[in-house]
């Protein structure tokens, strides 16, 4: 090809930098405690509690917006894929953080939205963000049971 | 000449009763044993051919050739019936050769049959075997009586082939039967005991061509030889004809046979003539035609002038689709590039959004002092750089605005491979375009030039065809042509090969009349008449007779005299035949004779008694000339006496007493 010929001619030079190295949002603490906001107000009940079980496959889901749609059509039966999760350290750690910052308080297996977790919703919903994760939250809340949770976990 | 003279014959039968025997002298001339029927004539007569190891020559049911009284048991006259048992028999000859050295044969009837002990005059004694001995006969091994009895006759027996066209030998047993009338079968006709056991071709005339010494056995091979490979040659002749006629047949031509093995000189024998309209016509001249008509066609040939344009065409073709092939696959990798690139972009854009939002969180959540970037731990106070992950000492992750900038960046990035790609896509989609309409072109070009073929071989296709046609007529005529000359070159070296032997047969055959043989031939013709005219021969004029050469013996009108003879005539044909052998022996030194004939009953049918007495008085009259005739007969004593024979020895045996007696103890 062309492209490859063009590529061979060139000089290329290695640069070395301090800048460090891009991260997956993901594993971002702020953005982790974010979704685990929008989930209870979301899903949980009353809005304001949400089983630590539930929160963790709602927040394996939430990461992947890419399978959002694969999610959506087995939660409601349109294929026989059963979402397969292991654990995940990072999920525990932000649940961790967000408990001594204030963000959630656990409560046998249950978490609730602390001080700083309604401030924080406050200023998600003022600022518009995770309109998708939201919208993509609501969709799936009704098929999201208790049984389901057992059933992937395998309690 | 004369092979033996029997000098005297010694029967001998021991019993519990004592030692029974006989004994009888012969002497030159006419010897007659008269005695009546079952007193043990023909037991004497048979004897003389046991002695010789010739019990073959005694008819082929003769396996035991003696009555009961040689090997059971014996009464001693007719009138005491009381058996006395047999423990040993034997039979003794006294013979001479023609040089006169003496000989006595001792065989066993009961003992040992299988060797005869030859005596010479001193007593001094040799045994010999008889039948074979392993796969040696007696006629070969230097311990075999017949081989040591053929050397004591000065005999040579010639060496001849079987019916299978093996070699072998005559054997005495094949020759004796012309010397030995026995009374059974010996009187049906000439040569009746000759065995055929051995399977040699043409024996009878075999034993009688060594009898008369008229034998040629290398031209006589020679003649078997020269006829069977003209035999071969016919066949061979016959086959290049067949050849020939199944290939004209084939090939639809007409065969013309124009020579044959009898002419003088050679004419080529096969000619193949091809139809031609109403006549045919020899293939060579038709052939020579086809090749100048086929000549002239292929100079005047015309040929499409365009066909090299057309293949350069096609290869063009060829070329431009190959391009096009490499093209497609180029922009199938493109196609699935810009894909991925689509992909890779469009995720890095959802991460590019969702960290705006996160920036957002940052400025707003400063703005209200809302501390949304944790970058201690607050359990352990420990760095954690704003990431869940653990973070390696060396290196950092970018902060929010740095990862924004990065995604930019990455964005831009693959964008731009995407929009080159899409760029490299377009030309190609030109490239392709461009080729196409090239094919397309030559494509319509090749058509058109392949219309005009079409229309050229409709106007000038007629002389290819005919080319083509004529090609293969005259492929297959130079084939034909080609076998005629090997048929022929094949029939002249058989011609050639007819002319040498067949000329060498005329010249053997014609040889043949010349010799010393017809000589003999024309002797024996002339004692057999005088003995027939001499015994009243009646059934038709002696004078008529002739000897063949076929078979050297009698025929009339060219038929075997056997058939147009009265049965006593035949007796008498018998007589004179045997006489007429025994006195050419006495004649001519190159006549083998054994030197004695026996008659074994010699009156049959009732001859008259002129006759009967014609041949004793013949048989009588070789006494001078030393041959010996040896009649055994059961005629009366006083039948005997009317004959008057004041040459003959008789040994008369009176009725009513057997022939064997008991030997007088002399103590």
């Amino acid at each position: 090809m062309n492209n490859d010929k063009e590529l061979q001619h060139k000089t290329a030079t290695a640069i070395f930098s301090d800048t460090g190295y891009p991260l997956p949002i993901e594993l971002r603490p702020i953005w982790r405690i974010g979704l685990m906001c929008i989930a209870i107000n979301a899903v949980g009940t009353g809005g304001i509690s949400l089983k630590i079980t539930k929160m963790r496959v709602l927040l394996w889901m939430l990461i992947r917006p890419q399978n959002w749609s694969d999610y959506y059509d087995s939660l409601h039966s349109y294929s026989n894929s059963v979402l397969s999760m292991s654990s995940d350290k990072s999920t525990d750690k932000a649940i961790e953080l967000a408990m001594a910052k204030g963000f959630l308080q656990l409560d046998s297996e249950t978490l609730t939205l602390g001080e700083e977790g309604y401030k924080l919703l406050q200023l998600v919903n003022d600022l518009n963000l995770f309109s998708s994760e939201v919208e993509f939250l609501l969709s799936i809340k009704n098929k999201v049971t208790e049984n389901y949770i057992k059933r992937i976990l395998g309690h | 000449m004369l092979g033996l003279t029997l000098k005297k014959l010694k029967v001998t039968s021991v019993t519990n009763d004592g030692v029974y025997s006989t004994e009888i002298p012969f002497y030159k001339g006419l010897n007659i044993i008269r005695a009546e029927n079952s007193s043990g004539k023909s037991t004497c007569i048979n004897s003389i051919a046991y002695a010789l190891g010739l019990d073959a020559i005694l008819g082929p049911s003769r396996r035991k050739p003696f009555p009961r009284s040689m090997h059971q048991f014996l009464e001693s006259s007719k009138v005491d019936a009381t058996p006395h048992f047999v423990s040993q028999s034997y039979v003794e000859l006294e013979v001479e050769n023609a040089s006169g050295q003496y000989a006595k044969f001792k065989r066993d009837v009961e003992g040992d049959k299988d060797k005869v002990t030859v005596f010479d005059e001193k007593g001094t004694f040799e045994d010999y075997f008889l039948g074979s001995a392993g796969s040696v006969g007696s006629a070969k091994s230097e311990k075999g009586f017949h081989f040591w009895f053929e050397r004591y006759l000065s005999w040579n027996l010639p060496n001849l082939v079987t019916h299978e066209g093996k070699p072998t030998r005559l054997y005495l047993e094949c020759v004796f039967p012309l010397f030995f009338i026995e009374q059974k079968r010996g009187w049906s006709e000439l040569q009746a005991n000759t065995p055929t056991y051995y399977g040699i071709k043409g024996v009878k005339k075999s034993a009688l061509e060594f009898c008369l010494g008229v034998e040629n056995y290398n031209k006589k091979n020679r003649l078997a030889e020269l006829n069977a490979i003209t035999s071969d040659i016919e066949k061979d002749w016959d086959k290049i004809i067949s050849s020939a006629s199944s290939l004209a047949e084939f090939g639809g031509m007409k065969l013309q046979l124009e020579c044959t093995l009898e002419k003088e000189s050679f004419f080529p024998l096969i000619s193949f003539l091809v139809p031609q309209q109403d006549k045919f016509t020899d293939i060579n001249p038709y052939l020579s035609g086809l090749q100048t008509v086929l000549t002239d066609i292929k100079s005047n040939i015309k040929t499409w002038p365009h066909y090299n344009e057309v293949s350069e065409l096609t290869a063009k073709k060829r070329a431009l689709l190959r391009d096009s092939d490499s093209l497609a696959q180029k922009q199938e990798g493109f196609l699935i590039s810009v894909q991925k690139m689509d992909n890779k972009v469009s995720n890095i854009a959802l991460e590019l959004d969702r960290y705006r939002q996160l920036k957002r969180l940052h400025d707003v959540g400063s703005e209200v002092n809302f501390e949304v970037e944790i970058s201690s731990c607050p359990v352990c106070d420990s760095d954690m750089y704003d990431s869940l992950a653990k973070v390696p000492v060396k290196s950092k992750p970018l902060t929010v605005d740095q990862n924004i900038d990065y995604l930019k960046n990455q964005v831009d990035f693959y964008s731009g491979i995407k929009k080159r790609h899409e760029k490299d896509l377009t030309k190609i989609e030109k490239e392709q375009a461009l080729l196409q309409t090239l094919i397309i072109k030559i494509q319509t070009s090749i058509d058109e030039l392949k219309t005009d073929e079409t229309a050229f071989i409709e106007l000038y296709g007629k002389d290819l065809k005919r080319k083509i046609e004529l090609e293969n007529e005259v492929n297959g005529l130079i084939k034909l042509a080609s076998k005629q000359t090997d048929f022929n070159e094949r029939a002249k070296d058989l011609h050639n090969q007819w002319l040498k032997y067949t000329t060498e047969l005329k010249t053997l055959r014609k040889k043949s009349t010349d010799d010393v043989s017809f000589n003999i031939l024309k002797a024996l013709k002339t004692r057999l008449i005088e003995n027939l005219t001499a015994f009243g021969y009646k059934t038709a004029n002696q004078h008529f007779l002739q000897i063949s050469e076929q078979t050297l013996r009698p025929e009339l009108d060219g038929y075997d005299i056997v058939a147009d003879s009265s049965a006593s005539d035949y007796i008498r044909i018998i007589w004179s035949y045997t006489l007429a052998l025994l006195e050419l022996g006495i004649s001519q030194s190159s006549v083998k004779h054994g030197g004695f004939v026996v008659f074994d009953e010699p009156r049959q049918h009732e001859t008259d008694k002129s006759s009967f007495a014609s041949l004793l008085d013949k048989s009588s009259s070789l006494l001078d000339s030393g041959g010996q005739v040896i009649v055994a007969t059961s005629m009366s004593v006083d039948e005997l006496n009317s004959y008057e024979l004041k040459k003959a020895n008789i040994k008369i045996f009176k009725d009513g007493e057997y022939i064997l007696k008991k030997e007088v103890n002399d103590s």
